[in-house]
C-alpha cells in the first residue's frame, strides 16, 4: 500500500472548503450536499485496496459540487418533495462522471494542480489515474444499476462528452464565430448540464434549460480565465495559444487581422500577445452576451419549471462567476 | 404614437394567448360526477381544441417576438453598408452572428412549440384518464365479460 492508503479515512467526510461551503448555504442545499459527500465517502471507502488511494486524492479534497447542486434545484423546481434516493444516486454517479473528466482534462494538458493539490496523473501516475478514471466510470453505472433513465442518461453525458472533445478539438484556429461557440459550448458544458436537469426533474421538461446553463457556466468560465489575464498582467493564454474557441475569442476574431493570427498553426509570441490582447479587449461585450444567455435561461425555467425560484438563484450564482 | 408593427403584432398574439391559455385553466374546472359521459368528452375535446389554438397563437407570439428583436439588430449592423462607406470585416462577422442567430431561433421555435403542445396533450389525455380510472374503480368490479375486452384493448 502507498503512504496515502495507509492514512485513516475516518468516519466522517472532510469538511467543505469554506468559500464552497458559502455558497452551497446559499443556495439552500447543506443538507442534500452533505447527504452526497457522506455518500461519496462511503464509496471511497468501499473501493479496492489498489484504487482507494487514488479516489481519496481525488474525491476527498476541494469541490463545489456544482453539477449536484443543479440536480437538487431542478429536482425542487419540478416537484415539492425533498431530494429521493434515487436523485442523490443520480446527483453522486455524475459527480463521479464529472471527476473522470478532471482527470482527463489533466491528464491531456499535463496540468500540475488542481484545486491547490496536485493532479491525480502527477500524483500516482499516468497509468494509475487512467485506470481510475475507468474504475469511476464502471461504478458510476453499477451505482445506477436500478435506474433505467438514470444509466441512459449517463450513457448519454459520456457518448456526447467524448464528440464534444473531439469536435472541440478539431476545430481549433478555425475563423467561426459565436454561433460556433453556441454550439460548441452547448455540446460541451451544456451535455452535461442537460443531463444533471433531466436527472434532477426526472424528465425532459428542463433539458433545454440545462443547456443553457451550462453554456452559461462555459461562457463565464471563458470570460473569467480572460480577466485573469488581465488581471495577472496579460501574457500568452492557453486557450489562445491553442485557438482554442472561447466566447470572447469569437468576438475577437471578428477582426480580420486577429482572426488571421488566430488560425495560424504556428504564431509568434508577439502574435499571441495581440490576439490575447484582442481576446482580453473582448471581455465586456461577452459579458453582455452572457446577460442575455441569462435572461434565455431564465425565461426558459418560467416556462418549464412549476417552481422556478431555485433555477433563478443557480443563473444568478453561475453569472457571478465570469466577475469573480 | 409610432410603434414598430412588428411589437404590435406580437403584442396581439402573446394576449389572444394568454387569453386562450386562460380558457384552457378555467372554463372547465369542475370534475364530472358518475361514468364517462359524452358531456366528458365534449370537455376534453374542447379542451384539446383550446390547447391546439392557444399554441397556434404562441407560435406565432414568439415568432413576432423573435423577429422583433432582431430585425433592428439587421437594421442597425447594415445601416449604411456598401452604399456610403466600406462594409469592415468586423461589422459583416457581426451580421452573419446575428443573422445565424435568428436562423436558428426560428428553426428552434416550431420543434419546441411542437413539444410544449404535446406535453399539454399529454396531460389534458392523462388527467381524463385518470378521471375515468376513478370512476371505474369507484364503480366496482367489471363482469369477466367486460374485463376481458379492456385487457384485449390495453394490450393493442
Amino acid at each position: 500500500m502507498t503512504d496515502v492508503a495507509a492514512e485513516s479515512i475516518g468516519n466522517e467526510p472532510p469538511p467543505l472548503h469554506p468559500v464552497d461551503e458559502a455558497v452551497i448555504s446559499r443556495l439552500g442545499y447543506g443538507p442534500d450536499v452533505q447527504r452526497l459527500r457522506t455518500g461519496l465517502f462511503e464509496w471511497v471507502a468501499t473501493a479496492s485496496d489498489e484504487m482507494r488511494p487514488q479516489l481519496q486524492w481525488q474525491f476527498c479534497g476541494r469541490a463545489k459540487y456544482f453539477r449536484p447542486l443543479t440536480v437538487f434545484a431542478c429536482c425542487r423546481a419540478s416537484r415539492p418533495d425533498r431530494v429521493s434516493p434515487e436523485i442523490l444516486r443520480g446527483a453522486i454517479a455524475i459527480e463521479l462522471l464529472h471527476n473522470v473528466s478532471l482527470i482527463v482534462d489533466d491528464i491531456l494538458d499535463a496540468s500540475d494542480e488542481r484545486r491547490g493539490v496536485a493532479t491525480l496523473h502527477r500524483r500516482f501516475g499516468a497509468l494509475p489515474a487512467l485506470m481510475a478514471s475507468g474504475y469511476v466510470v464502471a461504478d458510476a453505472f453499477r451505482m445506477l444499476a436500478e435506474d433505467a433513465m438514470g444509466i441512459r442518461l449517463l450513457a448519454e453525458l459520456l457518448r456526447r462528452l467524448g464528440v464534444a472533445e473531439c469536435l472541440q478539438w478539431r476545430l481549433r484556429r478555425q475563423p467561426l464565430g459565436v454561433e460556433d461557440w453556441r454550439v460548441l459550448a452547448g455540446e460541451d458544458t451544456g451535455t452535461m448540464f442537460e443531463v444533471c436537469a433531466c436527472m434532477g426533474a426526472r424528465s425532459e421538461d428542463l433539458r433545454k434549460f440545462g443547456r443553457l446553463l451550462g453554456m452559461l457556466y462555459h461562457g463565464c468560465d471563458d470570460v473569467g480565465d480572460a480577466r485573469g489575464l488581465e488581471a495577472l498582467g496579460g501574457g500568452g493564454d492557453e486557450d489562445v495559444r491553442d485557438g482554442i474557441l472561447t466566447l470572447p475569442a469569437a468576438l475577437a476574431i471578428r477582426d480580420s487581422r486577429i482572426r488571421a493570427q488566430f488560425c495560424k498553426a504556428d504564431p509568434t509570441v508577439a502574435e499571441l500577445q495581440e490576439t490575447a490582447d484582442a481576446v482580453r479587449g473582448r471581455v465586456e461585450e461577452a459579458e453582455v452576451y452572457l446577460d442575455g444567455l441569462a435572461d434565455e435561461a431564465r425565461a426558459e425555467a418560467f416556462t418549464r419549471a412549476p417552481n422556478p425560484e431555485p433555477l433563478f438563484a443557480l443563473i444568478d450564482h453561475t453569472r457571478q462567476l465570469s466577475r469573480r | 404614437m409610432n410603434r414598430d408593427p412588428m411589437n404590435s403584432a406580437f403584442d396581439m398574439y402573446r394576449m389572444m394567448a394568454a387569453a386562450a391559455e386562460a380558457c384552457t385553466r378555467y372554463a372547465w374546472a369542475g370534475p364530472a360526477q358518475g361514468a364517462a359521459t359524452p358531456t366528458d368528452t365534449a370537455q376534453q375535446m374542447a379542451r384539446l381544441y383550446m390547447a391546439f389554438v392557444n399554441s397556434g397563437y404562441r407560435y406565432l407570439a414568439r415568432w413576432a417576438e423573435i423577429s422583433a428583436k432582431r430585425y433592428p439588430e439587421f437594421a442597425a449592423l447594415s445601416s449604411g453598408m456598401g452604399a456610403t462607406r466600406l462594409v469592415t470585416d468586423a461589422e459583416m462577422a457581426a451580421l452573419v452572428d446575428s443573422l445565424r442567430a435568428y436562423l436558428r431561433e426560428m428553426s428552434d421555435l416550431p420543434v419546441e412549440e411542437a413539444k410544449r403542445l404535446q406535453s399539454e396533450i399529454d396531460a389534458i389525455m392523462g388527467a381524463q384518464n385518470a378521471a375515468g380510472s376513478e370512476k371505474a374503480a369507484a364503480a366496482g368490479p367489471a363482469d369477466p365479460q367486460t374485463r376481458g375486452r379492456r385487457r384485449a384493448r390495453a394490450k393493442r
